[in-house]
């Protein structure tokens, strides 16, 4: 994997950010602390497992909040040198209109059903960008075609339920591109996708990423999807990212319990019917977070101070981060038995 | 073979829906299985694996007797159960118990955990005593890693590794011989994941079950498989020895499925090719002529689409490809660099 172009400035810093909801259980801490940030032309991919945050994180850099249940309680979203968390919602949307696009994971809703989908996507240079109606389409086949869907100018008149799920995905994808955008946010983008179309679809990010020099947040909770396309990754839990670095260096040398203990769930495949080690116990409800580290109660190597004492991201190694008192044992590879 | 082994047998297996509608109201049939073949054994685990569509639910749905097939036969234990009378039916396939996908819609959300367990001791009347439940229910949900007092909570209050884990005490109540389970981690986490697969792996050991083990992660299926087939659009085109298959597949299918699933650590083995399929699987209201795969198949000859190749013995496995040989040899190089 080549390392990403540094630059002095990222594009996107998250720094500190607090959201809260406010559900039918309570008010909790859907977020708290996050911070991380994307390079110009860096893929960064967000890791997790349900409930970690990470959807939540992306929606509060696109201002997809729900207005009336969530609340960015702290922290900053700078997109670009320029603070977007403190802008009007209006504003935002018009930035992530055209300077960041977002792929959900599910493209059967992220699509209007009634709509043909050359429609769809000619309708975003027409509000946008004003072109004539003749010009968007022939921008909407375009696009179409480059994201390679066969056929596009007869394709572009079916409508989304026309499509099978990879190619259904394709559009999406040239919906999200259609205007050019400097960061795209991919949630989850192959989760409801066979095997086969998967590697299709993770393919095509990469060569378009490639060709546009495009920035990309990918939300995943599949280690070998990172591995495919990630430049740097971070890892999070209840709520706060846990740890962050150059995808090989958190992969091969963890500092933080909890990245290790991923890595140690998966099956590797050079070993098959050894004993997993699991991470034992279950990620907590965002409404009892632990007192101390979010991860104490699941932490082999937890002592008395993770109980008390919540750890800050710290620089481990050059642009390595880790949230854990005992990063530095967990990155020498201290076994678990004798810390404890 | 030991004589303490119990096998299930299914031989040229057919299982049809019927479709109709279209302007003419003519109705077909949907071949979901197609004259498939299987075989599991208590205290071995055979793997399934195929993209959506390839007609695995079915099968498994088929063998635990929630569907009739189509043709064919279905044996347990010596005896025919397909064909059986409906008290003989039941009383074998009681012995053939399901573990299913989605443990948030598999348990019924008004019953506590006690009555989802017990259910099948109220269908099966007399199979264990009223007066045993409780003590039966308490040492099922000890067998599953789950506390007594679980037994009165309802399955929202319960966190999807718990759900699963009731799903699994709800098929070991009926004191099962053997276990079909469709995608049974599919939906957990990474973390609680590997806990079910442990799991699993324990009552196997423990209880001489027999797995039937349905997913799409090739990489799940591997680790707990004593031996794997591929099925792809209602057939099975590769079956044998886990390792043999998996580490040196001879239907191009085979190899483009495990080409393509992601791995957690991509540099730590050697560079293997990525075989990209093109296009997604054919609808099995019509399938193509000949070879089923030809359509996506790279090796594919005009032969391919005028016969349809059946299962024979090629290097230690079953596959049906005609041209089989060439592609392990045009594999070997990559796959000599992967054998340890």
């Amino acid at each position: 994997m080549v390392a990403p172009p540094h630059t002095p400035r990222p594009l996107l810093t998250v720094d500190d950010l607090v959201v809260s909801f406010d559900g039918p259980l309570g008010a909790y801490r859907a977020l708290n602390g996050v911070s991380f940030s994307v390079g110009r032309g860096e893929t960064l991919a967000i890791l997790g497992e349900s409930g970690s945050g990470k959807s939540v994180t992306v929606r509060a850099v696109m201002a997809l909040l729900p207005r009336h249940s969530a609340t960015i309680e702290r922290g900053t979203i700078r997109y670009d040198g320029e603070e977007i968390s403190a802008l009007p919602v209006r504003r935002t949307r018009e930035l992530s209109a055209t300077e960041m696009a977002m792929v959900f994971q599910d493209s059967l809703t992220a699509l209007n059903p009634v709509v043909r989908v050359g429609q769809q996507i000619a309708e975003l240079f027409r509000v946008r960008q004003r072109t004539s109606r003749r010009e968007a389409w022939r921008r909407a086949v375009a696009g179409l075609d480059r994201v390679g869907i066969p056929n596009a100018a007869r394709r572009a008149h079916d409508y989304p339920h026309q499509f099978s799920g990879g190619m259904r995905q394709r559009v999406v994808i040239a919906m999200a591109l259609a205007l050019g955008p400097r960061l795209l946010i991919a949630d989850e983008p192959t989760t409801a996708l066979d095997v086969t179309v998967q590697a299709q679809i993770m393919d095509l990010l990469r060569e378009l990423r490639e060709a546009d020099g495009m920035s990309m947040i990918l939300i995943t909770h599949d280690l070998g999807v990172v591995a495919d396309v990630a430049d740097r990754v971070a890892v999070m839990y209840a709520g706060t990212v846990v740890e962050s670095g150059p995808l090989r260096t958190v992969y091969d040398a963890p500092a933080h319990p909890y990245t290790r203990g991923l890595m140690a769930s998966v099956p590797a495949p050079d070993r098959p019917g050894e004993r997993l080690t699991p991470i034992e116990g279950m990620p907590p409800s965002p409404l009892a977070t632990p007192t101390g580290c979010p991860f104490h109660p699941r932490c082999p190597v937890a002592r008395s101070a993770c109980r008390t004492d919540r750890p800050t991201l710290r620089t481990v190694a050059a642009g390595h981060e880790a949230a854990c008192h005992y990063a530095e044992e967990v990155m020498a590879g201290v076994d678990v038995a004798d810390a404890a | 073979m030991s004589t303490s082994q119990t096998r299930l047998e299914v031989r040229q297996l057919r299982v049809s829906y019927p479709t109709h509608g279209g302007l003419l109201r003519r109705s077909a049939a949907v071949h979901a299985v197609e004259r498939l073949s299987l075989t599991v054994t208590t205290g071995r685990t055979l793997g399934l694996v195929g993209e959506s569509g390839c007609g695995k639910s079915t099968l498994a749905r088929t063998i635990v007797g929630l569907r009739r097939p189509t043709g064919g036969e279905i044996w347990y234990a010596g005896e025919r159960v397909d064909t059986a009378d409906a008290a003989r039916r039941r009383r074998l396939t009681a012995e053939i118990q399901m573990v299913y996908q989605d443990p948030y819609s598999s348990l019924n959300p008004r019953k506590k955990v006690s009555f989802i367990v017990t259910e099948g001791w109220r269908v099966h009347r007399g199979s264990v005593p009223r007066d045993q439940w409780p003590a039966r229910t308490a040492d099922l949900l000890a067998r599953v890693g789950l506390a007594a007092e679980l037994a009165d909570r309802y399955p929202h209050q319960l966190s999807g590794g718990q759900r699963q884990r009731v799903g699994i005490a709800r098929a070991l109540a009926m004191s099962p011989r053997i276990l079909v389970c469709d995608e049974p981690v599919s939906a957990l986490d990474v973390s609680v994941q590997a806990q079910t697969l442990n799991l699993l792996a324990d009552l196997r050991a423990d209880l001489g079950l027999g797995y039937l083990f349905i997913a799409h992660d090739l990489s799940v299926v591997r680790h707990i498989s004593d031996d794997l087939a591929v099925m792809y659009l209602g057939r099975i085109v590769e079956t044998g020895p886990a390792a043999t298959v998996y580490d040196t597949p001879a239907h191009p299918y085979t190899r483009a499925l495990i080409s393509a699933a992601p791995v957690p650590r991509p540099w730590a083995t050697p560079p293997a090719e990525r075989i990209l399929l093109t296009g997604e699987v054919p609808s099995p209201a019509s399938p193509p002529s000949g070879c089923r795969f030809r359509t996506r198949c790279r090796l594919a000859q005009p032969r391919c689409a005028e016969v349809e190749p059946e299962l024979r013995t090629v290097a230690g496995r079953e596959v049906a490809c005609h041209y089989a040989e060439s592609s392990l040899a045009d594999a070997s190089p990559s796959t000599t660099a992967v054998t340890r």
